[in-house]
């Protein structure tokens, strides 16, 4: 009788703790269809996780491959996916232990060695290696067991943790027989991702629910729907009339064109993940000088220009060019005198005290004494936003006497001049962003990338060659100890406030905008689980798990 | 028959200079494709993703400008139009087999049904004149041709696809549909009234225009008044010989549009979000696809020297006089 009441017990217990198990698990109702559009003109049949976003469809980054972490440059944290976690042995080698009870999607178990493969092919077939991972110091990269990849660096190269972590991993019983893999379009993805695909059209590919994903019970959704757009206009007013979920918009004035339509459920979450910059080319005059670049950055009003040409939705930049969510950890409280902020009187005392005069009429002149020549500020053809801060920055100019004219110019040519040098000034993004500043600054300050010479500047468009910065950038890539990163990084900061190669103008953010009628769980300002990356970004993945049916 | 021969000749020797300052132009565009894909990522690619890139896409090529034209050439006559950098690795015939349709569905039909309409309601318009309606048509079309198109289609999208929601706001069908064959044809002509509306809307009025305006000059012509004189019905006057001569001027400029047809219209395809070339063209424009863009300006030169020919032979069918000129 006794054992009969100890028994019966138990199973109450357990039956009850069931019960709340899975009631936990089913307030959350299941099922539904995630629809995001974005301007991706006609889709392209191409599942190939090798190339570059934009050349395969929309999904193959965010709900087919995954990676092995997730960093989010908003907060910086490390998410596991693929991994679960990693070491950094003296600098040199990086210990991977890779996640066990994963299957690919043809039912074949995910190992380390598929990891150690993806990495080896990307050196086998250098057209694959979009990060430059091997070509920025990483040595081998071997499985050491079926759970632990171990990579080893010639020479140390911590930031690139970033790259390694976001390497989509592909099977290597699939792809070891690929001959071509730039060329192959991976018609029929075997995948480790919560979705598989559905069906493909050219103006939109359906991706549906991974059975046998590795996180039991998600996704929440059965489907994921990505429909091509030929213009933004098209894709919010889908947003407006609930015909699409997700869109990543760049709307100006977000509060009245889109969130006053439907206060109820129309959001916008715009983090800030990188700058505006105006770019000068340090290998003129006057921009050679660093007092004449000293006094333009006190000379711009970057308040009005993030008022005027996004209604204050963006806010100006810090002089440093760090964003918001890295200032805490990042910026160096010695610097914070030197502000930039708005002062045209600061900005002529800064001219006079280098030489500088003014003739009758106002105009600048060099010490010389020559005029200063008309300058022209770069931006690309029919960005209203740019084209309006252009304007703003040429009537500050015009303030301490000098004379700016803006050339809009399409696409490529934009990108030649400013990679060729034929530019004067210009605005453009920051060529790099990341979880902390070393990004921007190795992508906008490293010498390797200035075109020296008269070549090509892949993304320091200043032309700005510092040793000193340099110097620090080395420092920071040879450690993983904070202080001495922390000091790096302030090292470079100095040379930037001081030598003034660009100047941050407004922060840049990305633009998801979304409706909350049919799904909940969307990522915000509070929740910033995402990254605030776009819907068919590897951080989207964590999106399209979250979100479920209301 | 040396009409004829003429006219081939012609057509050939145009051929050759299109297709070779079809070569030449994209050429001398700024930049290369690969620095345009680098920049695009706003720093989420490496700067050494450069080299990859240049790689991927053949740009480091040490061939001669010269030699490239040959192999031009010799790729055309082969009919491999090459693998666009846009849409890499897909062949450009492939990218374009699936816009195409599109288009000429769309604009071409779009341009036949402005002209039919424009053309009878310029008879119309000419043949009545004097009445109400007739008259009234001019500054209706003047009105309609003037309006910028941009604006039309957006009003035209707000108010019948936004507002009322009676048409769908964007695509070409469906795409939650799983139809088939025949049966996407009704999504299918849903999705292009609107966009098909406005293009026929902004085109009519000049074809009308031209038409009423060459009715009337040739309904002062001598052997009219002879028609009339003889005592034909009007019917027969109106269309077998006024018409007829009337219409041989706007005829050629129909034969440049169905030319450009192939262009696209890129317009209507953003602001209906529909699919086309027109879209295609200006991506490859914009990102310097070089083997797309020239594939694309081929087919528009050759279907302009082709519509051309062609309407050179139905003018001189309808116009005996035109054979015998020159000799």
């Amino acid at each position: 009788m006794k054992r009969l009441l100890m028994t019966s017990t138990v199973f109450v217990v357990v039956l009850a703790l069931c019960v709340g198990a899975v009631s936990a698990q089913s307030d959350i109702r299941r099922g539904g269809t995630v629809r995001i559009a974005g301007q991706w003109g006609t889709l392209t049949n191409n599942f190939n996780p090798f190339l570059a976003s934009g050349q395969n469809a929309p999904g193959t980054r965010s709900a087919l491959y995954e990676t092995l972490f997730f960093v989010s440059v908003l907060t910086g944290e490390t998410t596991p996916v693929l991994g679960v976690s990693y070491e950094w042995k003296d600098n040199l080698t990086l210990i991977v232990q890779t996640r066990e009870g994963v299957k690919w999607s043809d039912g074949t178990d995910f190992t380390a060695h598929d990891v150690a493969f993806t990495f080896n092919y990307m050196k086998q077939h250098p057209a694959l290696d979009l990060s430059g991972i091997w070509a920025n110091g990483m040595e081998s990269v071997a499985a050491l067991d079926d759970h632990t990849v171990e990579f080893k660096f010639a020479r140390p190269n911590t930031p690139l943790f970033q790259y390694i972590a976001h390497t989509l991993i592909v099977p290597k019983h699939i792809w070891e027989s690929v001959e071509d893999p730039a060329a192959f379009t991976n018609p029929e993805p075997v995948v480790t991702g919560p979705f598989v695909l559905g069906r493909f059209t050219p103006e939109a590919v359906t991706y549906v629910r991974n059975e046998n994903y590795w996180i039991a019970g998600q996704p929440y959704v059965d489907q994921v729907v990505y429909r091509a757009t030929r213009s933004n206009d098209s894709a919010l007013l889908l947003l407006l009339r609930k015909e699409i979920d997700y869109s990543y918009l760049s709307i100006p004035d977000p509060e009245r064109t889109f969130v006053e339509r439907d206060p109820e459920h129309n959001r916008y979450w715009w983090p800030v993940t990188n700058t505006n910059i105006l770019y000068l080319n340090m290998s003129k005059a006057p921009f050679d000088d660093a007092a004449f670049r000293q006094a333009m950055g006190w000379a711009i009003n970057k308040e009005a220009l993030s008022e005027k040409a996004y209604y204050g939705v963006v806010p100006p930049s810090h002089p440093t060019g760090i964003i918001p969510g890295q200032q805490a950890a990042w910026v160096d409280p010695s610097l914070a005198d030197i502000t930039y902020s708005y002062n045209p009187d600061q900005a002529r005392e800064v001219l006079r005290e280098a030489g500088y005069s003014w003739d009758g009429s106002g105009a600048l002149l060099y010490p010389s004494g020559e005029k200063l020549p008309t300058i022209r500020i770069l931006v690309g053809a029919g960005w209203t936003d740019f084209i309006s801060m252009a304007q703003l920055i040429s009537e500050d100019m015009k303030a301490i006497g000098v004379t700016m004219v803006i050339e809009q110019e399409p696409w490529n040519s934009y990108i030649n001049s400013l990679m060729g040098g034929t530019y004067d000034t210009a605005i453009c993004w920051g060529t790099g962003s990341g979880s902390t500043p070393y990004d921007l600054y190795y992508r906008t300050l490293a010498s390797e990338f200035a075109g020296l010479g008269g070549g090509q500047a892949e993304s320091n468009y200043s032309r700005f060659s510092s040793e000193v910065v340099d110097q620090a950038l080395a420092t920071f890539r040879a450690s993983s100890d904070p202080e001495e990163q922390w000091q790096a990084i302030a090292a470079i900061q100095r040379e930037v406030v001081t030598k003034v190669p660009y100047i941050p103008l407004t922060d840049r953010t990305h633009f998801n905008c979304y409706q909350t009628a049919t799904l909940a769980g969307w990522p915000t300002a509070d929740n910033p689980y995402n990254g605030g990356e776009p819907g068919d970004e590897i951080g989207a993945r964590l999106m399209l798990l979250n979100l479920h049916l209301k | 028959m040396r009409y004829l021969l003429r006219r081939i000749g012609f057509l050939l020797f145009t051929g050759w200079a299109a297709l070779s300052i079809n070569f030449i132009v994209p050429h001398l565009m700024p930049g290369n494709p690969a620095q345009v894909m680098l920049a695009k990522f706003q720093g989420r690619l490496s700067p050494q993703a450069l080299a990859a890139l240049t790689e991927a896409f053949g740009l480091n090529t040490d061939k001669s400008l010269f030699v490239q034209y040959l192999e031009y050439w010799k790729r055309i006559f082969s009919g491999d139009l090459g693998v666009s950098l846009t849409y890499y690795p897909s062949k450009v015939t492939a990218v374009l087999a699936q816009s195409v349709p599109w288009t000429l569905g769309l604009v071409g039909s779009a341009t036949v049904i402005a002209f039919t309409v424009g053309t009878l309601l310029g008879i119309f318009s000419a043949w009545r004149r004097g009445s109400l309606l007739a008259d009234g048509l001019v500054p209706a079309a003047l009105f309609f041709n003037s309006i910028p198109y941009f604006w039309l289609s957006l009003m035209v999208l707000y108010l019948f696809a936004y507002s009322l929601g009676r048409f769908p706001l964007a695509g070409g069908y469906d795409i939650y549909s799983t139809a088939t064959g025949l049966a996407k044809l009704p999504s299918i002509i849903h999705h292009a009234v609107l966009p098909l509306s406005t293009i026929v809307i902004t085109a009519l009025g000049g074809w009308l225009l031209t038409m009423r305006n060459n009715m009337i000059s040739v309904c002062s012509d001598d052997y009219v008044a002879f028609a009339y004189a003889k005592g034909l019905p009007d019917r027969e006057i109106k269309y077998r010989y006024a018409a007829r001569n009337a219409v041989l001027p706007s005829l050629t400029g129909f034969s440049m549009s169905l030319g450009f047809v192939i262009g696209g219209s890129l317009l209507t395809e953003v602001v209906f979000s529909y699919p086309g070339i027109g879209y295609i063209l200006y991506q490859a424009v914009t990102s310097l696809d070089y083997p797309l863009m020239q594939a694309i300006f081929l087919f528009i030169s050759l279907a302009v020297l082709v519509a051309n020919f062609f309407t050179d032979l139905v003018y001189a069918l309808l116009d005996p006089r035109v054979k015998d000129e020159g000799d």
